[in-house]
């Protein structure tokens, strides 16, 4: 049931402020605090970072102040590069990876860092993702097939049909387009979302598999698929540049197809 | 002490640890063999870093021209500089073949041919007819080859239902009379503790480039696997040789795949001059990457460097077209654009050698056990530990690893550690009783991070282990220069003891986590750097300003590296292997390295 | 607290197998108001005065009336659809659910019968 307050123990106190020791370009970075163990509600806490002594992603300011002001920030991160999906989070308004956002954008403004919304928080900005996870497995995100390849030779696939995955297969698991749907918001237990979706289709429009018809038949549901209406946060806020909205138009359209109109 | 931390244990006939690609394939494998199977991994499979490998995964399928795999086999010998094992390096190329078809099979999204068949690109050191011709061997999805094979073997990991324990770290092996019993892991998301039994334990743990200052690696390569290996008093192969990648972004550090050289783009220097004629005439761009590496640094050295410090090169793909690359090198415009601000198709990317790939690691055979060597035996087994991918060094890489060879390493070896364990383990069977001060240490060592109270920052020390390996184990190295990079290693690692951890929870303490990190990464440097001081002369990617030539009558062997308890570093040697598999092909004796 | 395992979360009570016809119906309807609305907007706004009696002798043709009220059967369903769809967002409670969906579909059958009632009556009386 949508909600029009937080409940009381998430909402957000101010915490603490920690200054810079001295630099001249300096950005105000403002970080979603919380911690399972003491019990206290959530809170900001506000860094002064350098950016002539920072690199240039909001990545590299995080990596900055645990490093260098405060050890017991806490968030994931792993390649840096934009393909491994971990560092997905909340900056300034927008879900995206802290690692390929650049933070002199924000020159001279706040930024400010939230967790994914909408979903529970383990610690500061590491959400628990494992639902979303569940519903990714539940599409039987795998290649299912009757007829058996020849053992020592690749299903052979045109170009022109390898094409279609393109936009597709890219997709990082990052959650950015899942957590930003309102859709999703309000009813992510039922609603597979646009990251999920998206790998749906991704197997619908590979011209090797041989389940589409299942596939289809356990997608139409007015809570799974038809739940997206178009608000296409998903392809604005994807940092791979993707359109999961896209890609329900086009299950639906292929429901649509199966049936007589 | 063990009543402060409260233990559950799970019991499983075989336990993975690390979900990339070596880890996937083995879990997978396993669980398919109707083995129970536990795959702990520190990340969420799909961030592994597998995900951030671009070229592609050689295999001598002969798509687009005629191919054998002897002689992948040959290139990948001679690319070793024959350091690496013929037995293993012939099982990996026979068995390329097959291991590339089932990817497919499995769904992987390679780009394809006018007939339909898997698209192969050239890369450094791939050849035909020995060395003759250009192969076309590297099968590649785009320039996310890693990514889509990452993504499949999860996705056929959740088709048979392996049991995942995901953001577990994995803080140590559990020995008992040189045998592996399990492994202890912490459960980031509760803080809680697990003692994982097994009857084999693979350790699929990756590199650790991030002993390094600048590499391509992920924040998350540490080699937990090969400091867990140290920490049994196992030892560590052939540490010395540690790869740079000719073209990761100047800079950032990001990598950028040497399938941009192979679909026809060039280095070069401040005079605009295509340098890599000269020292490789042949092979050119696409010579072996220490090839490239070196010819990069000299030509940085003798001040023909781009950029206001003449301290870089250029790469340039401007005149392939947009075509080819929005088709073949999508990623690589993206990355360019966003880490070096450079868009491909107008100007050139900046690039610099780079920290990418360890060829050493824990010494196993072709089957993935790990091996020892005891009294006279250079192959001795260990019972119950397994290890495979670039943790492990089979090897068949040897001194140097040819591009392309690291995701069919990954593969073959998977799934090669995945058959063997099917034959030797007895499903169900019973586990023995552990003695019951079996974890005290681990634990002891744990608590005494979490609550380490020192002087020095986590990140400070990391900071200073890196610089020393970046100075003093680089691309060139001398004695001197590496004398003194194992003074100061020694220094630093001297320090661990000091480190301060400000979190003391139990979920979610990434600062525990950088500290465990640091731990491991601090053995396999100091190892690293006395490795490459001890092995006097040239050979791959170690290369010695001081012995210049690759000396084979006194070094063509394996360096098994030891640390102690003391912290001193301890040298023994395994031989090559000069022998193949089978019939089927012929020794490649050793001769001098030209490209 | 639940133990059950995520994906038993994830699966629910599993998928109905059916959506497209009210996600069809809900396109189908919003094209067919265009043309009908239009045709009503541009009919009224061509009378001299919008007086009852101009507008009653207007519906008396029979071709105006039957446009009429395709297009207010048509309005009335497609807003049904979609406070169905309003309801289903944000209403998760699950017997407050069944009792609005009730309601919306009483409605619509009221108003339909009232539009119906209505032109007709005017066309006939």
């Amino acid at each position: 049931m949508a909600e029009f307050r937080l409940p009381k123990n998430s909402r957000i106190n101010k915490g603490k402020h920690h200054k810079a020791n001295g630099g001249k370009n300096l950005t105000t970075v403002k970080v979603y605090r919380w911690s399972p163990d003491d019990g206290e509600n959530p809170r900001t806490d506000t860094y002064e970072v350098d950016l002539d002594n920072c690199g240039p992603m909001v990545l590299d300011a995080l990596i900055k102040i645990k490093d260098e002001m405060d050890s017991t920030l806490t968030f994931r991160r792993s390649c840096r590069e934009g393909i491994c999906g971990s560092c997905a989070m909340n900056i300034n308004g927008t879900n995206t990876l802290a690692c390929t956002s650049s933070i002199k954008q924000f020159k001279g403004k706040e930024v400010a860092i939230y967790p994914l919304p909408h979903m529970e928080v383990i610690k500061d900005l590491v959400p628990d993702l494992t639902h979303f996870y569940a519903q990714y497995a539940s599409i039987k995100p795998w290649m299912q097939t009757d007829s058996v390849p020849l053992s020592d030779k690749e299903r052979l696939q045109s170009i022109e049909d390898r094409e279609k995955l393109d936009g597709l297969y890219e997709c990082i698991l990052c959650a950015c387009c899942q957590t930003s749907c309102p859709s999703y918001w309000w009813n992510g237990d039922r609603y597979l979302g646009p990251a999920v979706l998206l790998q749906s289709y991704r197997w619908l429009a590979d011209s090797r598999d041989e389940y589409t018809g299942e596939r289809l038949e356990d997608l139409e549901d007015p809570f799974k698929l038809y739940r997206c209406h178009t608000i296409m946060n998903c392809a604005n806020t994807c940092p791979k540049g993707l359109n999961p909205g896209k890609a329900i138009g086009e299950i639906k359209k292929m429901i649509a197809q199966r049936h007589a109109l | 002490m063990t009543q402060a931390y409260k233990i559950t244990e799970h019991k499983f006939d075989a336990i993975v640890v690390g979900a990339g690609g070596a880890g996937l394939r083995a879990t997978m494998g396993l669980a398919t063999k109707g083995i129970s199977t536990a795959c702990i991994t520190k990340v969420f499979p799909t961030r592994s870093h597998t995900v951030a490998a671009q070229g592609g995964m050689s295999a001598s399928l002969g798509n687009m021209g005629e191919d054998n795999w002897r002689w992948h086999m040959y290139d990948t010998i001679k690319g070793s500089d024959w350091l690496g094992d013929q037995d293993a390096i012939e099982y990996m190329c026979r068995e390329a073949v097959p291991s590339v078809i089932e990817l497919e099979h499995y769904g992987v999204p390679f780009s394809r041919t006018e007939e339909g068949k898997i698209y192969q690109r050239p890369f450094g050191g791939m050849t035909t007819n020995y060395g003759e011709g250009t192969a076309q061997r590297t099968c590649a999805a785009a320039d996310r080859t890693g990514h889509a094979i990452l993504h499949t073997l999860y996705q056929q990991s959740l088709k048979h239902d392996a049991s995942f324990f995901i953001e577990y770290f994995a803080i140590d092996l559990v020995m008992e009379n040189g045998e592996c019993k399990g492994v202890l892991a912490w459960n980031l998301a509760d803080g809680t503790l697990h003692l994982f039994r097994g009857h084999s334990v693979i350790l699929a743990t990756g590199g650790y480039g991030r002993a390094y200052f600048s590499c391509t690696s992920a924040h998350t390569c540490t080699g937990d696997g090969n400091a867990m290996v140290l920490r049994a008093g196992l030892p560590l192969q052939d540490m010395e040789f540690v790869q740079f990648h000719p073209t990761g972004i100047y800079g950032a550090g990001c990598l950028i795949t040497e399938g941009v050289r192979g679909e026809g783009g060039f280095l070069t220097n401040s005079k605009g001059e295509r340098f890599m004629e000269r020292y490789a005439p042949n092979a050119k761009d696409l010579a072996s990457r220490d090839v490239v590496s070196r010819s990069m640094t000299i030509e940085i050295r003798e001040g023909r460097g781009v950029g206001s410090e003449a301290d870089h090169i250029h790469l340039h793909l401007e005149h392939l077209g947009a075509d080819v690359i929005n088709k073949r090198l999508p990623g690589i415009a993206e990355s360019a654009e966003i880490f070096a601000g450079v868009d491909v198709a107008k100007e050139p990317i900046p690039v610099l050698p780079t920290v990418h790939y360890n060829m050493g690691g824990i010494p196993t055979n072709y089957h993935g056990e790990v091996v020892n060597k005891v009294g006279d035996n250079p192959d001795q087994v260990v019972p119950g530990l397994f290890a495979i991918g670039e943790a492990a060094c089979v090897s068949v890489h040897g001194a140097n690893r040819l591009g392309s060879n690291s995701l069919l390493d990954l593969i073959v070896f998977g799934r090669a550690v995945a058959n063997r364990c099917a034959e030797i383990i007895k499903p169900g069977s019973n586990h023995s009783e552990l003695p019951k001060d079996a974890l005290d240490q681990s634990l002891a060592d744990l608590d005494s991070a979490r609550y380490a109270d020192g002087e020095i920052k986590t990140a400070d020390l990391r900071l200073e282990m890196q610089k020393v390996m970046q100075n003093n184990a680089a691309v060139f190295r001398t004695g001197e220069v590496l004398q003194e990079g194992c003074e100061k290693i020694t220094a630093t690692a001297a320090k661990l003891p000091d480190v301060k951890v400000a979190d003391r929870s139990m979920v979610w303490n990434t600062d525990l986590v950088e500290t465990l990190e640091l731990r491991n990464l601090m053995s396999q440097a100091k190892v690293t750097m006395f490795s490459a001081e001890n092995r006097k002369e040239s050979r791959g990617a170690h290369a010695r300003e001081d012995f210049p030539d690759r000396n084979d009558d006194e070094w063509m062997k394996h360096t098994l590296a030891y640390l102690g308890e003391d912290g001193k570093v301890a040298f023994d040697y395994r031989p090559v292997h000069m022998n193949t598999l089978t019939d089927e092909c012929e020794v490649i004796p050793p001769k001098p390295r030209v490209y | 607290m639940s133990y059950q395992s995520d994906m038993a979360k994830v699966k629910g009570l599993g998928s109905v197998k059916h959506g497209f016809a009210h996600w069809w119906m809900q396109r189908l309807t919003a094209v067919l108001l265009i043309p009908t609305g239009l045709f009503v907007l541009i009919s009224l706004m061509k009378l001299d005065a919008l007086t009852a009696v101009a507008v009653t002798a207007w519906m008396q043709s029979p071709m105006n009336s039957i446009l009429l009220l395709l297009f207010l059967l048509t309005a009335t369903y497609h807003g049904a659809l979609g406070l169905q769809v309003v309801v289903e967002d944000y209403i998760g409670n699950h017997a407050a659910q069944f009792v609005f969906q009730y309601l919306i579909k009483i409605l619509m059958i009221l108003l339909m019968m009232v539009n119906t009632y209505s032109v007709s009556s005017v066309l006939f009386g």
